[in-house]
């Protein structure tokens, strides 16, 4: 009997890491391949840019891109990772984790990186955290908010990620 | 020996039983309104509106949106039910609606095949609701196969009110 129980351990670890194996492990997205928000898309506010997000030469304020999020159910959201462009004080990019709740549609931030912590450049951040999606409950999304107050800002959203 | 491995089996035979049914469900896909592409008309006419991830009528407008949601399953490559949450402000009546239809399109032919749709029109329910749709198994055949949500809101009027939260896709009621 014991060689038995012996037996069984291997194939179910053996099923485990297939598991593992077969999800994704990570997720990610460019600014221009998110979806642009009302304001952004309706009143011209944003430009692609080599794949990235950017403001259109004439706009300022708020333009916001909302990237569908592709993890299954279980994953583990280790880390969250905005790389952008900000190179003075009138530009501004923040990205946001966001759930949203199937049965009450309302919706809250799990993490949010903000350009204001970080000093001035073409830079790539990541905020480590420990999340579990549960898809049940809720979707899940990532939003960006790319802001300027004057155009010789130049504010650009190059990407955004989750492992 | 036997006794100090029996447990610990038992242990193991638990938790994997328990991965399993731990959810009556399985999600295979869901996303929010604001990760779907509004269509031409509604873009160049200025009608929609993104609000707390989700999508209703710009202030002025009361004309049709169209919206398109790219499905990728990751959760399995079955799915039996649509859930759709939304507010249609009149209910059954059909100058509100909201309409969420799951598409799939050849990829050799571009042929559209609507394989089920949601109507907040047969329902009475004039406020946040959730409600699912169940559909034939849709298999999964990426090979050949796109998947996306084609939805649709409108008002008969400024006053009533049109609004798309979430969508799932999931295998299980």
């Amino acid at each position: 009997m014991k060689s038995v129980y012996v037996a069984f351990i291997p194939v179910l670890l053996i099923g485990f890491q297939k598991a593992e194996a077969s999800s994704p492990q990570l997720w990610n997205a460019t600014g221009a391949t998110c979806i642009a928000s009302d304001t952004a898309m309706q009143f011209n506010g944003y430009a692609d840019f080599n794949g990235m997000a950017i403001h259109n030469s004439s706009a300022t304020g708020t333009m916001t891109f909302y990237c569908p999020l592709n993890l299954q159910d279980g994953f583990v959201v280790h880390s969250f990772n905005l790389m952008f462009q900000n190179l003075d004080s009138g530009g501004r990019v923040t990205a946001s984790l966001v759930r949203m709740g199937r049965t009450d549609g309302l919706i809250s931030n799990i993490v949010t990186l903000d350009t204001n912590l970080y000093p001035f450049g073409l830079l790539y951040k990541e905020q480590p955290i420990s999340y579990t999606l549960n898809w049940q409950p809720y979707v899940y999304y990532v939003r960006v908010d790319l802001m300027r107050s004057t155009t010789t800002s130049q504010p650009i959203f190059v990407s955004v990620g989750v492992e | 020996m036997r006794r100090s491995i029996r447990p610990v089996f038992i242990a193991l035979i638990a938790l994997v039983s328990m991965r399993g049914v731990t959810h009556a469900s399985t999600q295979v896909w869901g996303g929010s309104a604001v990760i779907c592409m509004p269509d031409d008309q509604t873009i160049m006419g200025n009608r929609y509106l993104t609000s707390a991830g989700s999508v209703k009528h710009s202030s002025t407008s009361s004309d049709l949106i169209t919206l398109y949601c790219l499905v990728k399953p990751v959760g399995g490559s079955k799915a039996d039910y649509l859930w759709v949450a939304y507010q249609d402000s009149d209910g059954t009546g059909t100058n509100t609606y909201v309409r969420v239809s799951f598409v799939q399109m050849s990829r050799s032919s571009g042929v559209e095949t609507t394989l089920v749709t949601l109507d907040s029109n047969s329902s009475s329910s004039t406020g946040f609701t959730q409600r699912s749709v169940n559909l034939a198994t849709v298999n999964f055949d990426m090979e050949h196969y796109v998947y996306y949500m084609r939805v649709q809101l409108d008002r008969g009027s400024i006053a009533d009110t049109a609004i798309l939260y979430t969508m799932s896709l999931q295998l299980g009621p």
